[in-house]
């Protein structure tokens, strides 16, 4: 009998020990869409590489540490296209979910994608990190399985309203905004945020996406002479419209394009210069983090001046990477706890999540200064000082 | 008043550009019938080449026509390889085939675009100066546009109304096939026009760049509104185009300034649809 | 109906039960996608095929359906009230574009059925106190992939069985009668406003319904969700790839357009769009009767069905 119980409890003691050892998984699966094709394509087209750069990175050191079962697991990355379309990213979504079985999302690009991409996520109990949706609607639906690296859109433009307020030498600023929603968005959170650094809003124009003429509300502007006049809108939008402002020869004391980037810049070339706008970070290497960013971007041959939205992407990878390490674990619930209690510091600056999902990263005011973007604000940031007012063109 | 005016001559120069687009389109559709969903890609490409020019150093006033032409001859090669087989169907079956023809074929020209192209947006500035006519304030490149516009409409109607083969193309127009039984060589006159409104619609391609930007995946919306403009008048007329693109610019224009500019879009497009509409009935009746 | 082919849709039906009741959820999903497309196929095709019109507006249908299924889910109402009102709302926007569209030539239907839809997308984007505006409705927690897969491939079934139906009806008659050969048509009776206004009634119901079940599916309405260029589009290509002037092919062509689009999109690397545009000028150049329209063997197992519908006729 002793020998029967002997030998049952030592079977027992090896099952449980080695289904314990042998319960290390082989591999950490993450799982994405990216906009390769449709009307994100060029905002995004090209990040499915960056995904597949940051794991082959990870992976080189062999993965990422899970301390419950004391070793590195590397990292395998699951991309699809979702073609800019609803429809699509929801299937993918639940695809990722039920076929490929990930640990881990990554959010599409834009609010409405991620709008149904994070319902396959809360139905399946599966941790969620948004990347570029910061349409507020998102984060009132209660989801519990849901976060996202970067703060709301009302939230876009602080840093540069401090900036304003702290110089104290503007009063009036003007308005031109794109209809659509996240320019939509970016305003609105805008002119409050104008109003509480003193200034007052003399000119608000909100147009169609396709406006091709911009003569009235270049007269209105050059009536009202606003201190600053402040454009939110997508970048063919934008440049539509300064083509014909420069030309005009609107001159205030402050341009303030919201995105500015490489396109917009190459565009208009000399004239370009002293326009300030938002960008997440300029690559410079500083820390370890930005230095593994660097590698990630050359690796994926992506340039920030062309993809603005990069480097948020790389601040989700490395919130994921710190999320998963310190559950350390697979287990989905404890990831997500651990995400939600993150507070990390990224080249973007400070991490963390509020109550509703939403995050803390934001944008900072950034100057064309000879062709190069040039962080303006706050101080401890700053690549250089801000070309202010404006120099006159011609 | 003043902005009114103002306001008026914006979407007339607006309008001249989406006349430019769609001069070509009812002319080939005039003489091929069905459907042609590749247009918008023409203006896509004369874009993406006068781009590709002007960075390379090319003067504007070389880049244009070196684009227009290129995208031409591309044209052609791909009437000849392509679209003459899809559209020399039955005639119950051409929209069919039409239609799923030149959207495979739009699909597969806008993404080889977007692979080809090291950049997802493209656009030039050339500040040209803003000249004062009165109390007006228009942009010379604009001016030019519609100088350009006017002389094209002035060719076409020359070329059509004036020439040998202005009168075979109004011939085949007219009737495909008594035009081939009378010795019109339909087929090779198809090619020629089908290149030709292509290259137009590369003119207009350029000029978008110019003015605002160009992107792979333009071209399909752009051939629907072509279609739009189109549809105002018959198809193988140069008036109706010219028009039709007119109106549209027009109320685009004033509607974006009277009030929220959010309506401009569906409100004169609601217009267009009603003239459509009463134009149909009045020729009824 | 003869007997093979109600055997053909009850063994179809069981079929799909099973698979509803078995299949994972992956399967469910597909299966969901299968049937959505299939009903606006079939629910494009009702109008669009017989009378020989292109409706491009038919995914207003959809959108309609969709918004009035969301809006009345969040003002409170049960499930059973907002699907069957959204295939009300769906109808009557047809009632109301039928008498301002339906007079017009085949090209100028076209395009103004399409004109409308860029509008009512538009007008959605704006409304906001309405419909959310360009950010959208949010339905969570809608329905799940058993409900929806069933309900779609339910309603998929039926808009088949309804296009077998019309083929064989005295308006299907009537409708393609007016479509060949107008001036016979009309000195034998027909009404040259009323049949194709009634079928494209006949029309509206299944592709709002689809869209009111589409929205409890993933939860979620947006203007581009619901009214983008391709998802109007979509019905058009897949009965023309399907073969225009069969009632199999709908099914066929976006049973097989759903499915190549699934197998380009995740198992090819690159240029999937690329591909999908070579396949449909394929089609389009070499397929001139669609996939249904092709000679195999197999598929004229089913045109024997087709040939030997009888034209019984109720005399009066």
């Amino acid at each position: 009998m002793t020998k029967i119980l002997a030998v049952s409890a030592v079977l027992l003691f090896l099952l449980t020990a080695s289904s314990a050892l042998s319960a290390a998984p082989t591999e950490i699966r993450i799982g994405a869409t990216v906009s390769e094709t449709g009307k994100f394509a060029t905002e995004v087209g090209p990040f499915s590489r960056l995904f597949t750069a940051w794991a082959e990175l990870i992976n080189a050191k062999g993965g990422l540490r899970l301390k419950k079962y004391g070793a590195s697991v590397p990292v395998k990355t699951i991309v699809y296209d979702d073609q800019s379309q609803e429809a699509a990213t929801r299937r993918l979504y639940e695809r990722l979910a039920v076929k490929d079985r990930v640990d881990f999302m990554f959010g599409p690009y834009s609010s409405p994608l991620t709008f149904s991409a994070s319902v396959a996520a809360e139905n399946r109990d599966i941790p969620f990190l948004a990347i570029c949706a910061n349409s507020p609607k998102i984060y009132s639906r209660g989801f519990q399985w849901l976060a996202c690296v970067i703060d709301e859109a009302p939230r876009y433009t602080y840093r540069y309203w401090e900036m304003v307020k702290a110089r104290g030498s503007d009063a009036t600023v003007g308005f031109v905004v794109e209809d659509t929603l996240h320019p939509l968005g970016v305003y609105q959170g805008a002119r409050v945020l104008a109003r509480e650094a003193g200034l007052t809003e003399v000119s608000a124009h909100i147009l169609a996406p396709d406006t091709q003429d911009f003569t009235p509300v270049l007269a209105a502007l050059e009536k009202a002479k606003p201190d600053i006049i402040f454009v939110s809108a997508n970048i063919p939008f934008s440049i539509a419209f300064m083509k014909q402002a420069l030309e005009y020869g609107l001159s205030p004391k402050e341009w303030h394009v919201i995105h500015h980037s490489g396109v917009f810049r190459d565009t208009l070339g000399a004239m370009a210069d002293s326009i300030v706008g938002q960008i997440y970070w300029t690559p410079r290497a500083g820390d370890d983090m930005s230095r593994f960013w660097v590698q990630i971007l050359e690796r994926a041959n992506v340039d920030t001046a062309m993809y603005p939205w990069a480097p948020a992407y790389l601040a989700a990878f490395q919130v994921a990477q710190q999320a998963i390490e310190n559950a350390g674990s697979l287990d989905k619930a404890e990831i997500m706890k651990s995400l939600k209690a993150l507070r990390t510091r990224t080249p973007l600056g400070e991490a963390w999540f509020k109550e509703n999902g939403s995050g803390a990263v934001n944008t900072y005011p950034a100057q064309i200064q000879g062709g190069n973007y040039v962080i303006v604000w706050p101080p401890e940031m700053a690549d250089g000082k801000p070309v202010y007012p404006a120099p006159v063109p011609k | 008043m003043e902005t009114t005016l103002q306001l008026v001559l914006a979407g007339i120069l607006q309008g001249g550009v989406y006349a430019l687009a769609a001069i070509g389109l009812s002319l080939s559709l005039g003489l091929m019938g069905g459907v042609n969903l590749t247009h918008g890609e023409w203006v896509m490409l004369g874009a993406l080449g006068t781009w590709l020019l002007a960075k390379t150093g090319a003067p504007l006033l070389l880049a244009i026509p070196a684009s227009c032409a290129a995208v031409g001859v591309l044209a052609f090669m791909v009437y000849a390889l392509v679209i003459k087989r899809a559209f020399s169907v039955p005639q119950d079956m051409l929209t069919r085939t039409s239609l799923l023809a030149t959207l495979g074929l739009a699909f597969l020209i806008q993404e080889s675009a977007a692979f080809a192209a090291d950049q997802p947006l493209w656009s030039l500035f050339a500040p040209g100066a803003v000249l004062r006519l009165g109390p007006f304030r228009v942009s010379s490149v604009r001016i030019v546009m519609a100088a350009l516009l006017a002389l094209s409409c002035v060719a076409v109607w020359i070329a059509l109304n004036r020439s040998d083969w202005g009168r075979a193309a109004r011939a085949a127009i007219a009737d495909r096939g008594m035009a081939a039984l009378m010795g019109v060589p339909v087929r090779g006159l198809q090619g020629v026009i089908f290149a030709l409104s292509s290259a137009l619609a590369a003119l207009a391609g350029g000029f978008s760049v110019l003015l605002f930007s160009a992107w792979p995946r333009m071209g399909l919306p752009l051939a629907i509104k072509c279609l739009f403009i189109v549809m105002l008048g018959r198809a193988g007329s140069v008036r109706a185009p010219i028009i039709g693109g007119l109106f549209m610019g027009l109320t685009e224009s004033l509607f974006s300034a009277l009030g929220d500019g959010r309506w401009a879009g569906p409100a004169s497009l609601s217009i267009l649809l009603i003239a459509v509409a009463l134009k149909e009935r009045v020729a009824r009746s | 109906m003869k007997r093979g082919t109600l055997a053909l849709s009850l063994s179809l039906a069981l079929g799909a039960a099973l698979v509803g009741v078995w299949g994972s959820e992956y399967t469910l999903l597909t299966l969901f996608t299968l049937s959505l497309n299939i009903v606006m196929a079939c629910s494009y095709n009702l109008f669009s095929g017989y009378s020989g019109m292109i409706n491009l507006g038919h995914g207003l249908f959809f959108g309609v359906g969709g918004y009035a299924c969301a809006i009345l889910t969040i003002a409170g109402y049960p499930r059973f009230v907002c699907v069957p009102a959204a295939g009300l709302a769906a109808m009557a926007a047809a009632a109301l574009i039928g008498p301002f569209a339906l007079p017009l030539s085949r090209a100028s239907f076209s395009m103004v059925t399409l004109g409308i839809v860029f509008i009512f997308e538009r007008a959605a984007g704006n409304l906001e106190q309405w419909t959310g505006g360009a950010a959208g409705l949010s339905v969570f927690p809608g329905i799940d992939a058993a409900w929806a897969a069933s309900l779609m491939g339910a309603l998929a079934l039926l808009t088949t069985l309804g296009n077998i139906v019309m083929k064989t009806s005295k308006m299907g008659y009537g409708l393609i009668a007016l479509r060949e050969h107008e001036q016979t048509a009309l000195l034998s009776g027909c009404d040259a406003f009323g049949l194709p206004y009634a079928a494209l009634l006949l029309s509206a119901p299944a592709a709002g319904l689809a869209g009111a079940l589409a929205v409890l599916h993933m939860a979620y309405i947006s203007p581009s969700s619901a009214l983008s260029l391709e998802l109007t589009l979509a019905p058009v290509v897949m009965v023309m790839v399907g073969g225009p002037g069969t009632f199999w092919g709908p099914v066929v062509g976006a049973a097989a357009l759903t499915l190549w689009q699934e197998a380009l999109w995740i198992w090819v690397d690159r240029f999937p769009l690329a591909i999908y545009g070579a396949t449909l000028l394929a089609v389009g150049v070499f397929l001139p009767r669609g996939l249904a329209g092709m000679r195999f063997p197999a598929f004229s197992y089913f045109r024997r069905f087709r040939k030997s519908v009888p034209l019984r006729r109720k005399t009066r």
